[in-house]
């Protein structure tokens, strides 16, 4: 095994793979039902055309949110292009709040490191106080 | 048996990188280079012949935001391979006005500062290394580090 290379040749490129924005990263509101939704903006602000995928999640980003969409998952931006999406979430009446997490990350991505953007969004039901 | 390639080196990217206000951004810059060590138990970035890979993160936000950067994971080894009796490991190195940021390697998930309005780039150096003490069989071996922007 003497002299025995192993190796691992990751992304190559001189240029960016792979990145992305998202704005805001934070935000905050009421709704009048049960459901609230955010418009959030997905930027690619590279020279490269590249796909994305936006997923609700739960804050702590490990686990998919329940009861939430992202109106768009899934799409390819041109370089410098900017698109909205719009999340929507279920708020329980009894807990009268809800944070969820929304996460963007290359749908493809070569290399070591998997970068993912996340945002944390809350949604406080009308009336409720607070 | 012999497996012997070429690793390539690096060159950051030096593209522009004109991130929305408010937003956080993360680019990936060069890949990296796992090298074996000396006696043979680790496959890292940081043995001699490797290279860490690299990320640039604009935070654009009036707050600060963390950088949360998780254990690697398996993205491939070759058949035979005791993957259960290996340990993947992280490690990372901030630049520029993340300077202070060092982590030496570790198997736990951890996680930094950015600060808020950060016009200029900072500069994350990421290691990665696999431990096998049984050594390794020949073949390609991957790993995948998550990197999370958090708000």
């Amino acid at each position: 095994m003497r002299g025995l290379i192993l190796f691992l040749a990751l992304a190559l490129a001189a240029c960016p793979a792979a990145a992305q924005s998202l704005s805001p990263m934070r935000d905050a509101g009421t709704t009048p039902s049960a459901v609230k939704g955010f418009r959030l903006t997905v930027g690619n602000p590279y020279k490269t055309r590249m796909s994305f995928i936006v997923t609700p999640m739960e804050p702590g980003f490990a686990v998919p949110a329940r009861d939430a969409a992202v109106s768009v998952s899934e799409f390819r931006l041109a370089p410098g292009a900017t698109r909205p999406v719009i999340v929507s979430f279920r708020i329980d009446p009894a807990l009268k709040e809800r944070t969820i997490a929304v996460c963007v990350m290359p749908k493809q991505v070569e290399g070591p490191i998997l970068p993912r953007v996340c945002g944390t969004y809350t949604g406080r039901l009308a009336g409720a106080g607070g | 048996m012999r497996l012997s390639a070429l690793g390539a080196v690096l060159l950051a990217g030096t593209c522009a990188a004109a991130a929305p206000a408010g937003a956080c951004t993360l680019t990936l810059g060069t890949g990296g280079t796992l090298a074996l060590s000396a006696d043979g138990s680790r496959l890292a970035s940081s043995e001699a012949g490797g290279a860490g890979a690299s990320l640039t993160i604009v935070n654009l936000t009036l707050g600060a935001v963390d950088v949360i950067v998780s254990p690697p994971q398996w993205a491939g080894y070759p058949a035979g391979f005791d993957a259960g009796g290996a340990e993947l490991a992280v490690a990372y190195a901030g630049s520029g006005v993340l300077g202070a940021v060092s982590q030496p390697y570790t198997t736990a998930t951890t996680r930094f500062t950015v600060p808020g309005l950060l016009s200029l780039a900072a500069l994350l150096r990421l290691d990665n290394r696999i431990s096998a003490p049984r050594g390794f069989a020949s073949g390609t071996y991957r790993t995948r580090t998550v990197v999370t922007c958090a708000g």
